[in-house]
Formats: structure tokens, C-alpha cells, sequence
């Protein structure tokens, strides 16, 4: 019985007969749903006015926001992708096409150069006018965006097993990334579970990369947009069409349609199958990711302080790879590594959960074995899931394990 | 993966402007099928509602839940291949009424109802799915009284933290309070309003809150089951569509607003149970597993 015991039992009052029959009965005009025609459960939205309608956020689209930062527009002439078939009409930031969905910023990376990686002129700012924040799926970004997009960048290329990119191709790739994000205003954990998606997906396809066209970067940031468009269309209320992620991505429309579909393919349509499981894992692993950025911004002030005199010393561009971070440490064997490469084997800690192991082979076990998996080397130690699960990931061990590098971008 | 030959398609059973449905048959097995087509925008792409609905429901295989059978993606043209339901509730209960009157459903009926949508509900509950859409006409019936969730367009998983939803969810009648009043971070016990909704309606005949628009849907809720306040409901002055100058109003007697609509003779623990799940605070709402535990189900729970 307890378990109707907490809500109050309203003491009866009086009623008139027929106190239903109010006058706001039969004046439901067109908002009444039994008047909309119903195509019986198997459901019809749109035919209803006051359900959401897919990509609502589309008619209220404004290009940019508030937020200033450098990386907003990707530099001219920075493009990770083959041209589009047909070139977009250029736009200026903040107007919305009249025709079909507003557009995402972003598009200017867009140039014919394909394959041509020019490298950012150093503190080169657009400049952004007074813009609305309106557009987007949140307001409020949960995460600093640069930050995010260091984070999201180094994943991918870690799916990929690609450790090997230089610094400045990263840059680029990252300046690209916050561009998109910086449009699309997506919540961190859509952002998560696309890197989630992207890990299972090379999984699906047996690290075949042959197959979806090698491992350049152009490449990884193809397939990374369309874990982005799936985890959005997924998992916010808020939703873009494939359109408006052609002119936020540069990616041609086709292909995005293309991609998604074999996406959708490969993966049997399960985008939920685990239940997102692996949610907080890839939460502590940006957390630790965050930590590390600030003591590496901390130290190379402190590096600068001592250089005073020769500041040109200090290639700005070395901010983000110079740290521990670099990709010369170990990271965890991604989902599909190279036999060829001699993992350091990073400490592991509880973060890469029991579950999600468990979880991952449960439903992938096409996967492959032995350091192919996305299990940490020491799985099969009897042991190791029985070692104290300490916290360590706490703010106060944020030095010591910084310095031991006890962390790992990525959350498997 | 089927081939789309493999299937007649027969009459079209409901239309609108995001998918058609027809009535098919798998010629090789020779079972009825609901088709779903959803015709495919290149600029859009697939269709959210289509990818929630599909990935949502490959991961709900219950008796109460309509079963998704595949899916067929071809170039302009998805189509998903359902289990063919004979009818729906909302058209159940129109069939028996005539003209102007309402007459609910028999106790008994109603109670087997209730049961099943409860049990859906739980079900996607706890595979952390919201419906966001329960209402009659997304509640399938066949001719052997089984009935079955249906339309997961508008679903969406749950359990994630740092994430706000759309308050523009659930046709209006089924709507939550707290979502009415625009609150974002709604879980599970939208979809229990829903389920109350349904349920008042089912013993009525008609809907329990007609509303016509969000404030006089809101009007409806709070002459029936009083105004809430901070001492009722903690922090309902904080919600964004809070209106201080709601008039003040006692709850009503449910039991008697449902006598007087219907025939049958209602005990006390059907009253309980709706006023469990018609809790305007949603933390005071019950969970369905709870509503499923319920005295009013005790001849279900007493056979298992």
C-alpha cells in the first residue's frame, strides 16, 4: 500500500452533474485532436498540431552566436573535403536563405581545393557581429567550445587509430570541428554519443577502412559528421536537416544522405541498443581532458613568464599538442589498432568500465580480439576489475595524475 | 532484410503528410502487416522521427508494444513493416458512441485496457524510452482485446543527464501539467498523466480535459483537480508558464465526475489508482510499475 500513500487524497467536494460538460467541450476548433484526422496508431506527427515537427529549430535558424572566439570560421582555404558537386551560394553570416533551411555558418571552408590544408594565419579573427543565440539546439553550450573541439578531434583520429597527424593538420581539424559545433550548438552529450557512435561504427565495418575510402582526415571528418547528424537527429528534440549540415560541414549533401544511409546500414538501425551506456565514461574522459588542457595552459604561461625575453621562442600553435596530451604518449588502444603500433600501455583505471567492455563485446562480438578490441590490455586480468576502485578522477588528484598521465581521451 | 516484393500492398489504412500506412500482406507467409511509408526528402535526409521510432522500437519487443518487423530502405521510399492491428482505441470508443452520447467502456474491459497500456509503458520505461505521445489513437487493439503501444515518432530516450526536452511534446488533451506550465526536464511521469487521461476517458466515453488551447487545457486541469500551490506541489512557482493569477480551486470529486458518466458502478480503487496517476506534482505521480501493483489490478497480480 506505501506505494499509493504519497500523494493526498483531496477531501470531496461537491460536484454538479454533467461538470464535464463545460463549455470549453465541442469549441475545440482545429486544435481538437479528434478532429484531426487520425491514420490510427501507427502514428502521423505531422498531421498533428500540437505534436513537434522534425527540425523545428530550422525557421528560427540564426547563423552564429554569441560567443567570440577564434576558431569560429575556419580559415580560407581550409577544407577536408571534396568539393561540392554544386558550389553553395555564398552567404553573408547572420541572413538566412530564403529558400529551403536556413544555413549554418561554416560553409566557407568550403572551397575547391580539395585536399589542401592551409595552415590558419596566426590570430586570425572574423569578426562577429552582435548575433542572436537563437539558433542551435541549446543556448547554453555545456562545454567550452574550443575545448570541446580539441576533445571531439583527437577522438576521432584515435577511432581511426590515426596517432600520427601533424600538429597543424590537427589545428585545422579541431578549427573545423568548433566551427561545426559552434553552429550547431549541440549538447555534450549528442556530441558523446556521435564519438560513441563513430567508435561502434568502424567496429561494424571491421575496421575496413578501405572499404569507406581509407584514413585520411578528410575522411575521419566525414564519417564524424555523420555520427553527429545521427546522434543529433537521435537524440535532440531539435533536429537539422541533412541541408543545413551540408552548409554548417561543407560535406556535399549527397554524401551526407549516402553516408547516413549506409550508416544506418551497418548499424541495423540499433542506435540505442546499449542504451548509451558508455555516457559516463566519455564524460570523464572530457573532464580529465579539461583538466589537462588548463594545466597545460598553465604551464606553458609559466614556460612564457621564464622566456620573457625571447617570447619567439614559443610557437603559439604548440598551446594544445605540446603537453603530456601529445600523441607520443600512449593512449588506450582504440577499437581497432594497428599491429604495428606498441601502445605504452597507459595505467588503466575503473573508468573504462566493466559495463561498457561487457556491454561493447556483448553486441559487437564481430569485433575482433586481442589488442584489435577496445579492451583495456589488462582485461583478462582476473584481477584487475577486483583493484579499489578509487575515484581518482577527482579534482584534488587532478596534478598526480596529470603528471603519471592516468588518462586517456577516449572512453573505452 | 526483405525484399519489398515480398509484400501486397492492400488498402490504405491512414494517411498524413510525414508517412502513409497501408494494410500489407507477407506473401510468403501469408500474415497481415501494417506498412508504414515514409517518403524520403534529400535535403532532409532520414527523417528523425523515423530514426527515433526505428532504432527506439527494435529495442522494445513486448506483447504490449507493437512489433516493428523490419525496415526497407530503398532511394525515395522507407518503408516499416509492422504488425497488422485491427483498430485503435480512440476508434473503438467511437464506434459505440452514437450521435451526441458518450458511453464508456465496461469495467472490465477498461480494467484489461489499463492493464496493458500500463504494462507497455512500464516496459519502455525501463529500457529509459518516453513515448511522449499516449493518447487512443496510438494505442492499437486487435480482434483478440491485446493492446498495443504504437507511433514512436515523437519517443525519445531518457537517463542521460544534462539534457533538456521539448515541452512541445503529447497531443494537448494527454498533456502533463508541468509540461503545459513549460517545464523541460519531464521524465517518465509525462507519459503517466497520459495514462490517466486515458484512462478517465475509457470509463467516460469522451475525453477527461478537452482543452482547445495550452491555457484553457490548463483551466480544464485545475477545475477538476484544484490549483496547485508550493504546500501541493514544490516549486511550481518556478516553472516558466506559471501564472500567479490562476483562480483558486478546490479538487473536485473524482469519483462522483466519473459516476456521473458512466453506467457501470465504480469502486474506490479505480478512483485511487487515477488519482495516483493524475498527481499534478509529476514527483508525486505513481511510477507504472506502481500503478501495475495497484489493489485495482489485484486479480491480475493474484493470477501471476
Amino acid at each position: 500500500m506505501a506505494s499509493f500513500m504519497y500523494y493526498p487524497n483531496y477531501p470531496a467536494m461537491s460536484v454538479q452533474s454533467n461538470s464535464m460538460a463545460t463549455p470549453y467541450h465541442h469549441r475545440s476548433g482545429s486544435m481538437n485532436p479528434s478532429m484531426v484526422s487520425s491514420i490510427n496508431g501507427y502514428g502521423c506527427p505531422a498531421v498533428n498540431p500540437t505534436t513537434i515537427t522534425p527540425h523545428q529549430i530550422d525557421g528560427m535558424f540564426q547563423p552564429g552566436h554569441g560567443q567570440s572566439n577564434s576558431f569560429y570560421f575556419p580559415p580560407p582555404g581550409l577544407s577536408y573535403m571534396q568539393p561540392p558537386a554544386a558550389p553553395v551560394v555564398g552567404h553573408v553570416p547572420g541572413l538566412v536563405q530564403n529558400h529551403g533551411h536556413p544555413v549554418m555558418p561554416g560553409h566557407s571552408m568550403m572551397m575547391n581545393q580539395p585536399q589542401v590544408m592551409v595552415p590558419p594565419a596566426n590570430n586570425q579573427v572574423i569578426p562577429e557581429k552582435e548575433q542572436n543565440v537563437n539558433g542551435g539546439v541549446c543556448e547554453v553550450l555545456d562545454y567550452e567550445l574550443n575545448t570541446m573541439s580539441d576533445f571531439v578531434t583527437k577522438n576521432s583520429c584515435l577511432s581511426f587509430g590515426s596517432f600520427d597527424v601533424p600538429a597543424d593538420v590537427m589545428e585545422l581539424f579541431s578549427s573545423s570541428v568548433s566551427s561545426v559545433l559552434g553552429s550547431t550548438r549541440l549538447p555534450s552529450v549528442t556530441i558523446f554519443l556521435a564519438l560513441d557512435y563513430l567508435i561502434k561504427y568502424l567496429d561494424l565495418i571491421d575496421c575496413d577502412f578501405q572499404s569507406i575510402g581509407g584514413k585520411s582526415v578528410d575522411i575521419i571528418y566525414q564519417n564524424l559528421v555523420v555520427a553527429l547528424v545521427l546522434a543529433n537527429k537521435f537524440n535532440d528534440d531539435k533536429t537539422f536537416t541533412n541541408k543545413s549540415w551540408s552548409q554548417a560541414t561543407g560535406m556535399d549533401l549527397l554524401t551526407i544522405n549516402q553516408y547516413e544511409k549506409s550508416w544506418l546500414k551497418a548499424f541495423e538501425w540499433r542506435l540505442f541498443e546499449d542504451k548509451f551506456d558508455t555516457y559516463e565514461s566519455f564524460q570523464e574522459s572530457y573532464n580529465a581532458f579539461v583538466r589537462e588542457q588548463r594545466l597545460s595552459a598553465y604551464q606553458q604561461q609559466q614556460q612564457q613568464q621564464q622566456h620573457q625575453l625571447s617570447p619567439s621562442s614559443v610557437p603559439t600553435h604548440q598551446r594544445q599538442y605540446s603537453s603530456a596530451s601529445s600523441m607520443a604518449y600512449g593512449y588506450q588502444t582504440p577499437n581497432c589498432g594497428h599491429s604495428s603500433m606498441a601502445y605504452s600501455s597507459p595505467v588503466y583505471s575503473d573508468l573504462r568500465s566493466y559495463s561498457y567492455n561487457n556491454g561493447y563485446q556483448k553486441q559487437f562480438n564481430c569485433s575482433p580480439p586481442s589488442q584489435y578490441s577496445p579492451r583495456p590490455k589488462n582485461y583478462d586480468n582476473v584481477n584487475y576489475y577486483e583493484q579499489p576502485q578509487q575515484p581518482f578522477w577527482n579534482d584534488h588528484h587532478q596534478q598526480q595524475q596529470v603528471n603519471q598521465n592516468y588518462y586517456c581521451f577516449s572512453a573505452y | 532484410m526483405v525484399a519489398p516484393s515480398q509484400f501486397k500492398q492492400l488498402e490504405k489504412v491512414g494517411n498524413g503528410t510525414y508517412a502513409t500506412v497501408y494494410k500489407g500482406l507477407n506473401k510468403t507467409t501469408g500474415v497481415y502487416v501494417a506498412l508504414k511509408e515514409v517518403k524520403l526528402d534529400s535535403e532532409e535526409g532520414t527523417p528523425s522521427t523515423a530514426i527515433r521510432e526505428i532504432s527506439l522500437m527494435k529495442e522494445l519487443k513486448h506483447d504490449n508494444i507493437v512489433r516493428l518487423f523490419d525496415v526497407i530502405h530503398t532511394e525515395n521510399k522507407l518503408t516499416l513493416v509492422f504488425e497488422f492491428m485491427d483498430n485503435d482505441l480512440k476508434k473503438f470508443m467511437d464506434n459505440r458512441n452514437k450521435g451526441n452520447s458518450h458511453k464508456g467502456l465496461e469495467m472490465d474491459l477498461v480494467k484489461y485496457f489499463q492493464w496493458q497500456l500500463l504494462q507497455g509503458v512500464a516496459f519502455c520505461h525501463e529500457n529509459r524510452i518516453l513515448h511522449r505521445d499516449l493518447k487512443p489513437q496510438n494505442l492499437l487493439i486487435n480482434n483478440r482485446g491485446q493492446l498495443k503501444l504504437g507511433d514512436f515518432g515523437l519517443a525519445r530516450a531518457f537517463g542521460i543527464p544534462v539534457n533538456t526536452f521539448s515541452s512541445e511534446v503529447v497531443t494537448l488533451w494527454y498533456r502533463a501539467p508541468d509540461v503545459l506550465m513549460g517545464s523541460r526536464n519531464y521524465c517518465t511521469s509525462i507519459d503517466i498523466w497520459s495514462c490517466g487521461c486515458i484512462l478517465a476517458e475509457m470509463i467516460m466515453g469522451k475525453p477527461l480535459f478537452p482543452g482547445s488551447n495550452d491555457e484553457e487545457q490548463l483551466k480544464l486541469i485545475f477545475d477538476t483537480m484544484g490549483t496547485p500551490v508550493e504546500q501541493t506541489w514544490p516549486q511550481v512557482t518556478q516553472l516558466a508558464k506559471y501564472n500567479p493569477l490562476l483562480p483558486p480551486h478546490m479538487p473536485r470529486d473524482l469519483k462522483q465526475l466519473l459516476q456521473n458518466n458512466t453506467e457501470e458502478v465504480l469502486d474506490d480503487n479505480v478512483v485511487d489508482l487515477l488519482h495516483g496517476l493524475l498527481q499534478l506534482n509529476p514527483d508525486a505521480r505513481l511510477s507504472a510499475k506502481d500503478a501495475l501493483n495497484h489493489p485495482w489490478f489485484a486479480e491480475y497480480n493474484h493470477a501471476n
